[in-house]
């Protein structure tokens, strides 16, 4: 008899194992089976701990194992299904292949799982990258993605809420993410920052929703913290100084209204606001180049959000 | 994804290049180091451990099958190796970057909309059964002149806005553009400051081919984290837990935790209006821990904000 194999290769017995029996085999099958190559502890804890970690391993590779009870249902039995297991065949012609590299090249997404992805889809992966764009990733975005295209909803917390998502989509814009869909709950459209939700997402059942056709995430996004608010919308009338009307515009986004421009390039805008304590965060920003001129509850809180910082000594 | 261990990146590497020799019966040692990119021995080191890779009952024939006879011309074939004929489907992550690497290109000013990266996003989505995410990368009005004298090796003059609003004409030798985090940023040698620059396109009113061609230089390696000028002042503040936001919006030099949630930042100050404004935006909750002469950073502005209102 061969050497015991080392952890790669009983991973890699494990996978072929599983992937090729017809039946779900319980743990106990499987150290049945391994037997004959030494590949587990003999004790038992040792042996299991062995496995859980093997299957730990398959998982974070992106294997799909199937669990079900199987026998009289108290076990639980494994497979992999080669329909679940294999990539399916994309395909791509050799154009359609050089632009997906150039693009994964060009593109990076955080932490970088683009190499592997190219040796799947069977370009190689040399060639030095000099990305044209970074966007950052966040820790949710793999499973959310899951869940959005096998249709399941998704629990997660939300500035301290819990939140029900059905995912519809995901969308990237001013560099951030946001995942788009049905909250449960509220029985309506909402899109979330990506980064700020918590880490543990989890995960129900396939098949529970069916999204809308043609479902445009962009068009759902809430990208202005002013406008989080559940207040009615209030418009906040603000003048901002020639100098720093390009940075205050850009900051505040396209749908302002321009009401009026001085002959010294100063120009008197509105903005709706359903937080306009948002609103006075960001104009703070800008210090004495913008003012708030009304309503006068608005100008009067802009006034005494100024004095909270106290007298100068 | 999981951060990765040895074992898993070489079960990884195993996993698709079975399936490769398996779609190129007889190809050489030398390729398969080429496609996978790693070196010869390492090859043959990964094709000892594929020939052991066998399911039960571990007879003969349930072993994979690897016939090496690269060094009589005859390459390297796999049998039985069935199992493995088709490459490990996409993990999710690898899937969403796929596709968002293929959006964001698309979204790039000049990418052809109907060319073999829009058909190839298109033949993914169908065969994973995913829709890509939508891809935001707002052009600026002065990205094409300045990516086109970057190409070209052109120096140009720009109109620039600074974070204090204040407007100045440079030099510049571009370099290098790309974008990060929501903006487009160019990098250059600005003969204003005699350093290297970076500049955001946005902020970039006007544009002015100069026919002059740029000093050659290093191209920046924009992609280190952005470290603060070592020469700028450091102040440290002591930021309430809803002031945290800081942390992620702007390049810090170290983070502690401070009493009841706080924290205390140190923080670069690249420009004295900035800082100002950060503080005003962070509320009265924050306090300045020093140095001394910037302690009343935040009343002195606000207090001169106060005065534009003409209430004391």
């Amino acid at each position: 008899m061969a050497d015991a194999p080392d952890r790669v290769e009983r991973v890699l017995d494990l996978l072929m194992t599983l992937l090729e029996t017809s039946r779900p085999l319980s743990r106990e099958d499987i150290f049945e089976k391994f037997k004959a190559i030494g590949a587990y502890p003999e004790s038992p804890e040792a042996a299991r701990r062995a496995f859980e970690r093997d299957k730990e391993t398959l998982r974070a590779l992106g294997v799909p194992i199937h669990s079900q009870p199987v026998g009289d249902g108290s076990v639980t039995g494994y497979r992999v299904r080669p329909d679940d297991y294999y990539l399916p065949d994309l395909g791509l012609d050799e154009a359609e292949t050089a632009a997906l590299r150039v693009a994964l090249n060009a593109v990076s997404l955080g932490a970088d799982a683009g190499v592997d992805a190219l040796l799947k889809l069977g370009t190689s992966a040399t060639g030095s990258p000099v990305p044209l764009a970074a966007l950052a990733a966040a820790p949710a975005l793999p499973d959310v993605f899951e869940a959005q295209r096998r249709r399941c909803v998704v629990t997660f917390t939300y500035r301290g809420a819990v939140r029900r998502l059905e995912p519809y989509g995901l969308a990237v814009r001013r560099g951030c993410w946001y995942v788009v869909g049905r909250d449960v709950d509220r029985d309506a459209i909402r899109s979330f920052r990506a980064d700020r939700m918590g880490e543990e997402v989890t995960v129900g059942p396939p098949g529970a929703f069916t999204p809308p056709a043609d479902f445009a995430p962009g068009e759902h996004i809430e990208d202005r913290a002013w406008m989080f608010g559940d207040d009615p919308i209030v418009s906040v009338r603000i003048r901002i100084d020639a100098a720093t009307v390009p940075l205050v515009l850009g900051e505040l986004g396209e749908d302002v209204a321009v009401i009026a421009e001085e002959s010294d390039g100063a120009v008197e805008v509105e903005v709706a606001a359903s937080a306009p304590a948002a609103l006075r965060t960001s104009l703070l920003g800008f210090r004495d180049s913008v003012e708030v001129l009304g309503p006068p509850e608005q100008r009067a809180a802009m006034i005494e959000t100024l004095r909270s910082f106290g007298e100068p000594a | 994804m999981s951060p990765r261990v040895p074992a898993e990146s070489e079960i990884r590497r195993i996993l698709a290049m079975v399936p490769w020799i398996l779609a190129h019966p007889g190809c050489t040692r030398a390729e398969i180091g080429a496609r996978f990119g790693i070196s010869e021995s390492r090859v043959v080191a990964d094709l000892r451990r594929i020939l052991l890779i066998g399911a039960p009952p571990f007879g003969g024939g349930d072993y994979i099958d690897v016939i090496d006879d690269d060094d009589d011309g005859g390459g390297v074939t796999i049998h039985l190796g069935d199992a493995f004929r088709r490459p490990l489907r996409l993990h999710p992550a690898e899937a969403l970057h796929v596709l968002v690497a293929g959006r964001a290109l698309l979204g790039v000013p000049g990418a052809e909309a109907d060319g073999p990266l829009a058909s190839a996003l298109t033949k993914i989505e169908r065969a994973i059964g995913a829709t890509a995410p939508e891809v935001e990368i707002a052009a600026t009005d002065s990205l094409e002149p300045v990516q086109a004298a970057a190409e070209a090796g052109e120096r140009i003059e720009i109109d620039y806005v600074a974070a204090d609003g204040e407007t100045t004409s440079r030099r510049i030798d571009p370099r290098r553009v790309f974008y990060r985090d929501g903006q487009w940023y160019v990098a250059a040698y600005c003969f204003r400051a005699r350093d290297d620059r970076m500049f955001r396109i946005d902020r970039i009113r006007a544009v002015r081919g100069t026919g002059e061609r740029v000093e050659p230089g290093e191209i920046p390696d924009v992609d280190a984290p952005f470290r603060p000028d070592p020469s700028m002042p450091r102040v440290t503040i002591r930021i309430p837990p809803a002031g945290r936001w800081l942390i992620e919006a702007v390049p810090v030099d170290s983070v502690d935790d401070g009493p009841d949630g706080t924290l205390d930042v140190v923080v670069a100050v690249a420009d004295r209006a900035w800082f100002e404004g950060l503080l005003l935006r962070l509320g009265p909750g924050t306090r300045v821990l020093g140095p001394d002469d910037w302690a009343d950073t935040a009343t002195t502005v606000a207090a001169r904000v106060l005065a534009r209102y003409r209430v004391g």
